[in-house]
């Protein structure tokens, strides 16, 4: 193996490599432990490669899991918000997400709503007030939009109705002529009564809005002019 | 490879073959070749088991001052004769040369004596160019030649 060696050296490694087995250089009994082996060691050694393949799998069955959960509860409380569920799952979405604030429609109150709204306008055509209609707020701005497109009331009975309804019952249309502190009032009420009527209302239209400047230019010319006259007359 | 390992980690060395062989064991699913190559990986098997007992030993506390003296005591320069008469036996001339080499060298020798491998075999074990092994071989053959 190594040439131009000292007999010392010779020596030592002749020693270091006498009395080796001589299965050391036997390849066909390496190739049979090999073999040997790799049979006893296939089942610790196959232990990693499954530990690691149903982890991987486990990860990827996850996150398609989350990803369907995702998709059928995006779908299905879209589905449920719009009603277009089965009655049972309408009922229990409805229920479910009533726990979290949400309002979702149960299966019966498309019906519900249908009839409501059949009544009033019933109530409307026999000249009843509509504020009871107030109480469901997701119909809040179509009962409006029905009270101020009703031509059954004009002119300031139908700005009233219409603010009534608008402001939930708070609206003190009918007193602000009178006592002409909110005169703004009036007029928005006298506004929301023009949108409703355009063709018909012209005329008392255009006297309230004239009324309600005069109003405003009363109210404030009154306490200017007060004002005014008091600073004159101080400065005179 | 029980006579690397006594040669280069001493009393150590059947603890390290039992991990070889472990290791060896655990890792057989991914092995690859016929017999030259078991024996290459299984030697490179034993020299990574050997670094990691040195990694372990130089984390260990020092020893006391009274150990060092009764157990490092002064070598003398043998003549050609004890070290032939020394190591008569394998393993003991395998310890003689692991102890006149530095560890580069001695692994190569060793490797190359004792595994029966090639130097592109050493090389790949050692992680080193064939040149690389080349060298370290002929320097320490010239080292062995300089103290025997």
């Amino acid at each position: 193996m190594f040439e131009g060696l000292s007999p010392e050296v010779d020596a030592l490694l002749n020693a270091a490599k006498a009395d080796l087995p001589t299965a050391q250089a036997d390849a066909g009994l390496l190739e049979a432990m090999t073999l040997a082996l790799s049979v006893d060691a296939l089942a610790p050694t196959q232990t990693p490669a499954s530990r690691r393949r149903p982890m991987l799998g486990k990860v990827l069955t996850a996150k398609a899991a989350a990803i369907a959960g995702v998709l059928v509860l995006t779908g299905g409380v879209a589905s449920a918000a719009t009603g277009t569920l089965p009655d049972p799952a309408q009922n229990a979405a409805s229920h479910a997400v009533e726990h979290v604030g949400l309002h979702i429609p149960k299966s019966d109150d498309n019906d519900a709503a249908d009839t409501d709204t059949d009544t009033k306008d019933a109530n409307e055509e026999n000249g009843n007030e509509t504020t009871t209609t107030v109480e469901h707020p997701d119909n809040h701005g179509k009962d409006v939009s029905t009270v101020a497109h009703d031509k059954s009331t004009t002119g300031e009975d139908h700005g009233t109705a219409v603010c009534t309804v608008a402001s939930e019952g708070k609206c003190k249309a009918g007193a602000d002529e009178k006592t002409d502190d909110h005169s703004g009032q009036g007029g928005n009420s006298a506004d929301h009564r023009q949108d409703g009527d355009h063709e018909h209302e012209d005329e008392q239209t255009t006297s309230t809005t004239t009324v309600t400047p005069t109003t405003q230019h009363e109210d404030g010319g009154g306490h200017h002019g007060g004002d005014d006259s008091g600073s004159h007359s101080s400065d005179d | 490879m029980l006579r690397y390992l006594r040669g280069r980690a001493g009393p150590d060395a059947d603890d390290l073959a039992s991990e070889t062989w472990i290791s060896a064991a655990q890792g057989l699913g991914g092995f690859l070749g016929g017999g030259d190559d078991f024996r290459a990986w299984l030697f490179t098997i034993a020299r990574h088991r050997l670094i990691d007992q040195r990694r372990k030993a130089k984390r260990r506390p020092p020893a006391s001052s009274m150990d060092d003296a009764t157990t490092e005591l002064p070598a003398l320069d043998p003549s050609p004769e004890e070290v032939v008469a020394a190591a008569s036996g394998g393993d003991e001339a395998a310890r003689r040369i692991a102890n006149l080499l530095p560890a580069d060298q001695a692994d190569v020798i060793l490797l190359r004596v004792v595994g029966g491998l090639s130097v592109d075999e050493v090389a790949a074990i050692m992680g080193k160019k064939p040149g690389t092994v080349r060298v370290l071989q002929s320097r320490g053959l010239k080292r062995l030649q300089k103290y025997l």
